[in-house]
């Protein structure tokens, strides 16, 4: 069943043109990677799914329904969240707040539920912070949940935004360069935890230069180059297409570097 | 947890009966003034804190908010003869409705723009304020305005009562700032884009920040005016805006206790320093500058830093804010 899908999607800034008629397809349940030069238009197509971005021209479906053009927040209601690849954590809060944050959108009392500590206020505070504990229990940072994000070190303030877009409950996650900055121990560590959340029924959609996470995980790859995807396949397949060699992976690849 | 509730508890009662005696002790009707000053002040520097501290949007406009509350209810119950109670109510909303009008265009407004703008808003309706003779007798102001109460006749009993007001304000503002509402504004603050992106309604949310902010500060101005009985456009200039932001920031800015340190903090000094005659503003001058030297955080933000050392940096005791 198709979760996400892009049609001939496109987006120019000024005389660039970023993302350039990308069809792509993301079914549920699956770990799809999207790889790429640096410049190719991988994040752009994650802003655009998210909300950050409005298309030039073509269609983003998420369930079947059109989503291009709405606002984030409701983008997030409608179940894709995501990661960054420069960590946007909200840094001087603690890990409890950051998780609940992520909630947010799955919390049904109003404003003056909250001024007034209605029994609302009370129930929907609850849930929430059961659904954080457990979360921050499976992803191993229950201890530190009193601890200042800022605080954190590098590699679990990658998992805490892991997590945080985890609370949102979505139905699709997007994943931007979470191996970045790790050693090889830590990336295996986030291979076997990217599992976990496709295990747990959420799709992942995987923007990485790691290519060991990616040929390790992804059960299909795309491959973007100036904006066009150049090639789509199994990672056996990318991985013996000459112009993925040509444009991406060059000749290490083959031997699995 | 249970422990840490009882022991607020305690503190809050403690403040409260000390509050309460503290115009029987203190005899002088001055000092009494300025304890009815350090709760209007109390409100409009919390609310303006809601608005910088944990929303991170920089205003300078918020003694506007203060100007139409007061007028608002001046005018209320002087033409209309609308009792105080309803004056108030009145107040609170009409500062609201500034508060959508001010929030909603500066939506896209950030950092000096956004200062830029709020400090215009202030200035328009101050001038208006100054202008519309028909309605408000320009610089001439308000006179013979009602009083709080037939039965309010000393600063103790102005005191008396504003005195919890302040107090349910605070305790309402703190419940809010600890809920979903909360966590939004303060995600806003650390980071628009991931907060829009954590499914946070921006645009909802900010103008929230700014129509909850004004209507405290309405409620401000409707307690200043029956209180002092008279009112005019000089009692809002944007060195009002300013005083205000200097109490939340020497107080500390995000913090619940800040602004209320802040604002009877200044009040108090500027008072007890008239007797230094015309040095008195550079002597507060250099106070303010030492004040934010040596606490950057403000007054909340070093006792945290304190209170971390002695707790042999027992970061992992610290009530993180929940």
């Amino acid at each position: 069943m198709r979760l996400l899908e892009t049609k001939q999607l496109t987006i120019r800034f000024g005389g660039l043109t970023a993302v350039d008629h990308v069809d792509l397809v993301v079914n549920k349940g699956e770990i799809v990677g999207l790889i790429g030069p640096n410049g190719s238009g991988k994040t752009t197509i994650f802003n655009m799914v998210t909300g950050i971005y409005t298309p030039t021209e073509g269609e983003i479906l998420f369930g079947g329904q059109p989503i291009h053009g709405a606002k984030p927040h409701v983008i997030t209601e409608r179940g894709i969240s995501r990661t960054f690849q420069n960590i946007r954590l909200f840094q001087s809060l603690s890990v409890m707040e950051n998780v609940l944050i992520g909630c947010h959108c799955r919390m049904k009392q109003n404003f003056f539920d909250d001024l007034l500590a209605t029994k609302k206020f009370l129930h929907e505070e609850s849930q929430a912070r059961r659904t954080a504990i457990e979360l921050l229990d499976v992803f191993g940072l229950l201890d530190l949940q009193h601890e200042t994000a800022r605080n954190l070190p590098y590699g679990l303030q990658r998992k805490l935004e892991i997590v945080r877009a985890l609370a949102s409950k979505p139905e699709l996650l997007l994943l931007d360069e979470p191996a970045a900055g790790m050693n090889p121990q830590e990336s295996l560590a986030l291979m076997a935890l990217i599992r976990q959340v496709r295990d747990r029924g959420v799709t992942v959609l995987l923007v990485e230069h790691d290519m060991k996470v990616v040929m390790g995980i992804c059960e299909r790859i795309a491959v973007l180059n100036y904006g066009r995807k150049i090639a789509e396949g199994t990672a056996a397949e990318i991985q013996s297409n000459e112009e993925v060699i040509q444009a991406y992976l060059g000749r290490q690849a083959k031997t699995g570097a | 947890m249970k422990n840490n509730r009882l022991i607020k508890i305690l503190v809050l009662i403690v403040i409260l009966v000390a509050a309460a005696l503290y115009p029987i002790v203190v005899q002088r009707g001055y000092y009494q003034h300025l304890a009815v000053m350090g709760c209007i002040y109390t409100l409009l520097a919390s609310s303006l804190n809601l608005i910088v501290g944990y929303t991170g949007q920089l205003s300078l406009g918020h003694a506007a908010f203060y100007g139409v509350g007061a007028y608002t209810s001046a005018l209320l119950t002087l033409r209309l003869g609308w009792p105080v109670w309803a004056g108030m109510l009145g107040a609170m909303v009409m500062a609201g409705v500034f508060g959508v009008l001010l929030g909603t265009p500066t939506l896209r407004l950030k950092g000096s723009y956004l200062v830029i703008a709020t400090l215009g808003f202030g200035e328009i309706v101050r001038l208006v304020l100054l202008n519309w003779m028909s309605l408000t007798r320009g610089p001439m102001g308000l006179t013979g305005i009602t009083r709080l109460a037939p039965w309010a006749v000393t600063k103790a009993h102005y005191f008396w009562v504003y005195f919890p007001i302040a107090v349910i304000v605070v305790v309402l503002l703190n419940q809010l700032v600890n809920s979903r509402t909360g966590r939004a504004l303060k995600a806003i603050r650390e980071d628009q884009v991931a907060a829009e992106v954590m499914g946070i309604n921006l645009a909802f949310y900010k103008v929230l920040a700014f129509t909850v902010g004004a209507v405290i500060a309405g409620l401000a101005g409707s307690l200043y005016v029956h209180y002092v009985t008279f009112v005019s456009p000089d009692s809002f200039p944007v060195a009002e805006s300013i005083q205000i932001l200097v109490m939340v920031i020497v107080g500390g800015m995000g913090t619940i206790a800040g602004p209320i340190i802040g604002a009877f903090g200044i009040v108090f000094l500027l008072e007890t320093m008239r007797a230094l005659a015309e040095y008195r503003m550079v002597i507060y001058g250099i106070t303010l500058f030492v004040v934010i030297v040596l606490m950057p955080d403000g007054f909340m933000g070093a006792v945290r830093r304190v209170s971390s050392i002695l707790l042999q940096r027992g970061v992992r005791h610290a009530p993180a804010g929940d």
